[in-house]
This record gives structure tokens, C-alpha cells and sequence, in this order.
């Protein structure tokens, strides 16, 4: 099986003393894979090094067998991202927005930004600027700008923040139709387990800047217990773990 | 990676080394501005000095008005005099000053009275470095100047002498100076003639469309002791009057210099001559506030 | 990739208003001056080129670069915007590389702009006759490019360290203002500071300045370019977002 991201060994760490430390785990092709933790976990962080907005201390990340490090753009040719922080321009037309976009990609078709932007329900609106958008628009502007050159690895900060029930099943649905249909691997990061476990095919849950567990939704959920409970329980037993590792690093 | 940073370390050492040598390279330049502004900083250094100044004005090479002046100052007598007449072919009116004696005194062609007036000078100009305001003074229109000053050059000359000029023509002439030179120009020929003014001045064609500071020329002579020999300035305005006939003005001042440090200024003998003495309160009041 | 992201950066920079706002400027301020020219009968037409191009490379065209600047760097950081574009496959340096591109594709249009209404004007204007003065006026437009450029340069360095669009812009315009008033109190610096030769142009008109001082100028005010780019490339990499 070809693997679609591989991240070996990040480690970043900030002044204020957080950060994260010695990630590791790749994700084959054609996977679901949902990050999750509490907030201000290091999901973010680890999202924005795999995708080269933070230069990491240590360790390598590598797409699709580009490193991306010294073969940035081929490596992110095959990427199609959401940033959490990240947003549109708000002077522009949500047409205009992924125009801008489509520049990078000279073999995408000309009918690509209407096709996208039906996709995620915003083909009404493709002529108003931006910033008369709600929330929920720019967030659908934000995944239809991240799918626009048909990516092979698509990376959605917290998609679902900011949409509304309708928008929430739409596009759930939307992510396991490119699965099924075109192969596309996603790595989603969200703190809503229940929301991840419900598309997602495996699951890393981050806590204090680490990965603590990696496993299929089947493999995490015990009978008996809620992922819910679970993580909540991994969270626990972790923080101890952690203590003991602390205790080890001052001595 | 690595070369990522190399290049742009690369071009920061070669920025940085390009900007030395052309930098202090620009500073050893020695520009005709410099040379000029030495020698005329020696100049002023000198003791006594004698300045023959003249001034004409043409108009299509027919002289409008022509002017003289002696210019004779020592300073460690404290000793000056001024002859100077103005005029064109028909009436010269001229003026004399002296300073003798710690006191002003002047004398016009069109009265017999000699007017005399005490220097005492404000204490604050006892104070304190003199060429102070000078210096400051040469700064602020160096930098006015700005690029231009670049356009002086020197030449050296073959009796070990220097020859300094700024030619400055057509739209090199900077478009403030054009500016305010048509604007002086204008109002000149605009302005409310009166009894008093002098015939030359009435007789000065109205220029009123497309004036046009042509050219300015500069031009000093410099000694082999960096002191100024002799120095030119000759403006050239065109423009046509009300009738559309085209003219051409040209502004042209000599001085020579001459009899550095051994000038002896002219010296008048007042005695039986009338007088008449002014007194200068108001000009006392104006400066304590 | 680096031509699709100048493409990018230059229709950015097209739809802020300011932009379009500068442009009419270079058309209007030239109109209005005609006009003062006219009502005052001052035959200026054929000054006319030289006055707006003294009075835009003192003022309006750093004025220009500067809000160009900082919003293309600091004011995407602010907005959130500046991730969209390094996310995509183009690296840092190019991104870089065309932000710069953009703003000085912008500097050569406005010049042009304001070149040809003078010049058109001018011919209006009476006393507007450039029979000699036509060539001259296109050299001093085109030579004045190049130190304006250079303070571009160094108005994107100074971008880089700040988070917001506001803060750069002001800390450029005091730089400015510091940089020129500084050589009337010390003359040495007009041969050092980049921004004391905004009016260079004026070496190259007529029978101009000797060659030696032309390249020795533009020797300096290259250095100027290629340092502030490098300097601006390193802290353009190491942002993190």
C-alpha cells in the first residue's frame, strides 16, 4: 500500500515551553485519518509543519515520497489544505478567491471553480465578496479552496467549525464520497471524537504536544465503553505517564 | 536548505561590499560643488579682500541695464566700502557705503546728505562661533540641491588653477527654480509703475506667455590656493510679451576678486559735510520681544 | 509557478482601491497643476513632465511603495491571508520574489501613467514645446525608476517585521521622513542614504553628469536592492505562521 504522508519524528518547541515532541505516524493512501485531542493539544502546530507553515527543530515529513524540505512543491502539488487561521480574501468574490488559487495549477479545466464551488453549496453566492460571508459560507469557500486541484492528500483543520447541521452531513458526505470514489487520503484534525469516528478510519489522539495512541476506530472503541469515555480515560492514564516523564527529565 | 541561506548570505556580503566602495568612492569624489564650496570658504577666511562686481541684463543682446560695484571689506580694520551705480544709457544712479570709524555710513546719488548710523550690533552675535549660521545655512541648501549638486564639475586647469561650473539647461533646470523664476518674472512685468520707479525698470519688456528659465550657468576660477579668482552667473529667461514677440532675457554677474589681503577700503573725510544720523530703537525693540 | 503567483499579487494589489486611487492621482494631480498653469497664465506646459515627477518621487511614489508594502507582507499576516498562498506548491523565495515583482510592475505602471498625462498636457498647456526635451523627459522617467525601486526594496524589508499593515506604514513614513531630513544636519549621510536620491534623474537629462558618477550611483543604489532582498528573503523564510 502507498503511503500518502509519512511524518517522522516533529518536534517544535516554543519559548512559552509548548509545543510538540517526537510525532510519529503515516497514513496510508486512500485513508480516513481524524487527529484528535483537546484544544491546544499541538494539533494545529503538527498540522501547520506537515504543510510548511512552521519549520519544525526536528524530524522530516514526507508526501507522496517528497520530503518537504528541499521538494516543497511537488510535495504540496499533491496537497489540498483548510488552516484553521487561515483566511480569504476578503476584497475578493468567492470566484475570484479560487482563481487565485487555480493560477498554481495550470491543468486544472476552467470549469473546475464552478464545479467545486457546487460542490459545497456556494455556487449561488460565487459573484458576492467575501466579506459579507457567514462563518459557515467562508468555512464551505475555506474546503472548496482545499479541494480545488483535486488533491491527493487533503489536511482539514476543524472543518466543521462554524457550520450548521446541513453543512455538517454535506459534508461528511462529501469526504467519504472522494474517499470511495477517488482514492483521496484525508487527515482531519477536530476535538469533536464523535464527529471523527464517524468518517475517520484510523484515529491518533494528541495530548501536551504527543501522540499518545494510534489505532482503528474499532481497535480504540472496547465493548462496553463510548470513544468518548475512552479518550477521555487515555487522556487520564497519559497525563500520568506524562508526570512520570517529567519527573525523569529534571533528573 | 542550506543553499537557500548561502545565496542570501551571498548577496547580503555582496550588497554590503558594493555599497562601501561606491559609497566612499562618491565621498573622495571631489565634485565641482566642493571645490567650489571650499575655495569660497577660503575666500571669506581672508582678511581683506577687493570684489569688482557686474551686473548686466539684456534683453535680445540689447543691454537693459547695466551695474557696478566695488566691493572693498578688511577685517581687521573693521573697515568696508561699497561704490556701486546701476543704470541703463540714459541714467545711472549710484551709492556709496562705508564703514569706518564703528559707523555705517551712506551716501545716494540723488541727495547731499551723507546718513550715518551707529553699528552696535545685538549681543548675540558677539557669541558664539560665526560661521556657524553659514555652515548651517550651506548644509540646508546642499541638500536642496540633492542630485544636482552631481552635476558640478572641476577641471584643473593648466596654470595649476581650477575652473568649477554648474551648467544647468532645459529641464535640468530644476522645476521649482523655473517655477519661481517665472512667477518673478511675470510680476515684474505685471507690477504698477510709479514715479519712483526707475526708468530701466519700466523699460523691461512685459514677458506673459511661455517663460522659461533656459539656462543657468555658474562658473568660478579657483586659485592654486583654492581661493576664488573670479566667478559668473548667467541666467537665460525666454518668454514672449503681449504682441507675441519672442524675447530673451539673460542675467549675467561677474566679480572679480582681487588684492587678497592687502584691500584698504576707501575712507571718507566727513568734516563739513552734512549729516545726518539715524538711529535704529526699533530695530533694538524688535529683537529683545 | 512564480508568474502565476506575480498574476496573483498583481490583481491583489489591483482590486484594493488604494491602487486605482494613486493612479487617478497620477492623473488628476497633472490636470488640476495644467489648470492652476493656465489660470495664472504661466506658460509651464513643457515643465509640467518634471514638476509631477519631482513632486511624485518626493512624496507620492514612496508613499505608494510603502502602503503597497505593507500590505502585501504585514497586512496578509494581519488577515490571515498570507498562509493561502505559501500552502500552495510555490516556495517561499518565489512567493517572495513575486510580491516584490507585483509591487514594482505597479511603480512602472504609475510612472508611465503619469509620464504620458504630462506629457499629453503639456502640449495642451501653451508654452508646452518639447521639440528637444521629449527624450529627455523619457530618460529622467525611466532613471527615476531605479532609486524609487530601491526604496520599494527597502519598505518590503521593513515589512517583514511587523504583524500589521498600520505599524509598518508608519514606521516607513518616519523612516522617510528622518532619512531626508537627516542630511541637512549631516551632509555625509545624502551620500549613503538610499533616500537621498529619489531626484537622481536629474544626472541623466541634458548633457548630464559624467559616467563614472552614473554607475557609481547605481552601483550604490543596486547594492541597496540586492541587500534589502536578501535580508528580506531570510526573514521572509523563517516567518512562521
Amino acid at each position: 500500500m502507498e503511503t500518502a504522508l509519512e511524518v517522522k519524528g516533529i518536534t517544535k518547541r516554543y519559548k512559552s515551553g509548548r509545543g510538540v515532541r517526537d510525532i510519529r505516524f503515516d497514513i496510508a493512501k486512500g485513508d480516513i485519518f481524524g487527529l484528535n485531542g483537546p484544544n491546544g493539544a499541538g494539533k494545529t502546530t503538527l498540522l501547520k509543519i506537515i504543510i510548511g507553515l512552521i519549520r519544525p527543530d526536528h524530524g522530516s515529513v514526507t508526501i507522496f515520497g517528497n520530503n518537504t524540505t528541499d521538494q516543497f512543491e511537488q510535495a504540496m502539488k499533491q496537497v489540498g489544505c483548510m488552516i484553521e487561521t487561515a483566511d480569504s480574501y476578503d476584497y475578493l468574490s468567492a470566484y475570484d478567491n479560487l482563481k487565485l488559487s487555480a493560477r498554481f495549477y495550470p491543468e486544472l479545466p476552467r470549469t473546475r471553480i464552478d464545479e467545486v464551488l457546487e460542490q459545497v453549496g456556494l455556487a449561488p453566492y460565487k459573484k458576492e465578496k467575501v466579506n459579507g460571508f457567514s462563518l459557515g459560507m467562508k468555512q464551505r469557500l475555506r474546503l472548496a479552496s482545499a479541494l480545488l486541484s483535486k488533491p491527493k492528500l487533503v489536511i482539514l483543520d476543524e472543518p466543521t467549525n462554524g457550520l450548521d447541521i446541513e453543512g455538517i452531513v454535506n459534508f461528511r458526505n462529501t469526504i467519504q464520497q472522494l474517499a470511495c470514489e477517488h482514492g483521496i487520503t484525508f487527515l482531519i484534525s477536530s476535538h469533536m471524537i464523535n464527529e471523527l469516528s464517524l468518517i475517520a478510519g484510523r484515529i491518533g489522539i494528541m495530548q501536551n504536544g504527543q501522540l499518545i495512541r494510534v489505532g482503528g476506530v474499532n481497535e480504540l472503541v472496547k465493548p462496553g465503553i463510548t470513544l468518548e469515555q475512552y479518550i477521555v480515560s487515555q487522556l487520564h492514564t497519559s497525563k500520568e505517564g506524562d508526570h512520570d516523564d517529567h519527573r525523569q527529565y529534571i533528573k | 536548505m542550506k543553499k537557500k541561506w548561502m545565496t542570501a548570505g551571498a548577496g547580503l556580503g555582496i550588497g554590503a561590499v558594493l555599497l562601501l566602495a561606491s559609497g566612499f568612492s562618491a565621498m573622495a569624489n571631489t565634485s565641482g560643488y566642493d571645490a567650489y564650496k571650499t575655495a569660497l570658504k577660503n575666500t571669506k577666511a581672508e582678511s581683506s579682500i577687493t570684489m569688482n562686481v557686474d551686473l548686466t541684463i539684456t534683453d535680445n543682446g540689447k543691454k537693459l541695464v547695466t551695474g557696478a560695484a566695488d566691493l572693498k571689506v578688511n577685517k581687521d580694520q573693521k573697515a568696508g566700502s561699497v561704490a556701486a551705480t546701476i543704470g541703463d544709457s540714459t541714467e545711472k544712479r549710484s551709492i556709496n557705503v562705508f564703514r569706518q570709524d564703528g559707523k555705517v555710513i551712506f551716501k545716494s546719488s540723488e541727495e547731499d546728505v551723507y546718513k550715518a548710523k551707529e553699528i552696535n550690533a545685538p549681543k548675540w552675535q558677539h557669541k558664539g562661533d560665526h560661521s556657524n549660521l553659514p555652515k548651517a545655512m550651506q548644509q540646508v541648501f546642499g541638500t536642496l540641491l540633492g542630485n544636482i549638486k552631481d552635476l558640478a564639475t572641476v577641471e584643473n586647469q593648466a596654470n595649476g588653477g581650477k575652473h568649477a561650473e554648474l551648467h544647468l539647461s532645459g529641464d535640468q533646470v530644476p522645476a521649482v527654480v523655473n517655477v519661481v523664476g517665472t512667477v518673478v518674472v511675470s510680476k515684474i512685468a505685471n507690477h504698477e509703475k510709479n514715479e519712483k520707479t526707475p526708468g530701466w525698470m519700466a523699460n523691461m519688456s512685459k514677458l506673459t506667455d511661455n517663460i522659461k528659465v533656459e539656462k543657468i550657468d555658474i562658473d568660478a576660477e579657483i586659485s592654486t590656493k583654492d581661493i576664488l579668482e573670479a566667478q559668473t552667473a548667467k541666467i537665460n529667461i525666454t518668454g514672449t510679451d503681449e504682441s507675441g514677440k519672442k524675447h530673451e532675457l539673460t542675467i549675467t554677474i561677474h566679480v572679480d576678486y582681487s588684492n587678497i589681503n592687502k584691500t584698504v577700503p576707501e575712507h571718507i573725510d566727513l568734516t563739513g559735510k552734512k549729516i545726518e544720523e539715524i538711529k535704529n530703537e526699533g530695530m533694538k525693540r524688535g529683537w529683545r520681544h | 509557478m512564480i508568474i502565476a503567483n506575480i498574476l496573483n499579487e498583481t490583481e491583489k494589489l489591483w482590486k484594493h482601491n488604494r491602487t486605482k486611487g494613486f493612479l487617478l492621482l497620477a492623473i488628476l494631480l497633472p490636470v488640476i497643476s495644467a489648470f492652476l498653469l493656465l489660470h495664472n497664465n504661466l506658460g509651464l506646459g513643457s515643465n509640467l513632465p518634471m514638476l509631477m515627477l519631482r513632486l511624485f518621487t518626493f512624496s507620492l511614489l514612496p508613499l505608494l511603495l510603502f502602503m503597497s508594502a505593507s500590505e502585501s507582507f504585514s497586512g496578509e499576516v494581519a488577515s490571515n491571508t498570507l498562509k493561502l498562498g505559501l500552502v500552495r506548491p510555490i516556495t517561499r523565495a518565489k512567493v517572495f520574489a513575486s510580491k516584490v515583482a507585483a509591487i514594482t510592475i505597479f511603480l512602472a505602471i504609475l510612472l508611465g501613467v503619469l509620464m504620458i498625462t504630462t506629457i499629453i498636457l503639456g502640449w495642451l498647456v501653451p508654452g508646452g514645446n518639447f521639440a528637444s526635451g521629449l527624450l529627455d523627459i523619457i530618460t529622467a522617467y525611466v532613471a527615476a525608476f531605479i532609486p524609487i525601486m530601491a526604496i520599494g526594496f527597502v519598505s518590503v524589508l521593513i515589512a517583514q517585521f511587523f504583524n500589521k499593515s498600520s505599524g509598518a506604514l508608519v514606521t516607513m513614513i518616519l523612516i522617510y521622513a528622518t532619512a531626508k531630513l537627516a542630511p541637512f544636519i549631516f551632509p555625509v549621510i545624502s551620500v549613503w542614504s538610499i533616500f537621498s536620491y529619489t531626484n537622481w534623474y536629474v544626472l541623466w537629462i541634458g548633457n548630464g553628469a559624467s559616467f563614472a558618477k552614473l554607475a557609481n550611483s547605481f552601483i550604490l543604489m543596486l547594492s541597496y536592492c540586492i541587500m534589502t532582498y536578501s535580508a528580506g528573503v531570510i526573514l521572509f523564510e523563517k516567518k512562521q505562521l
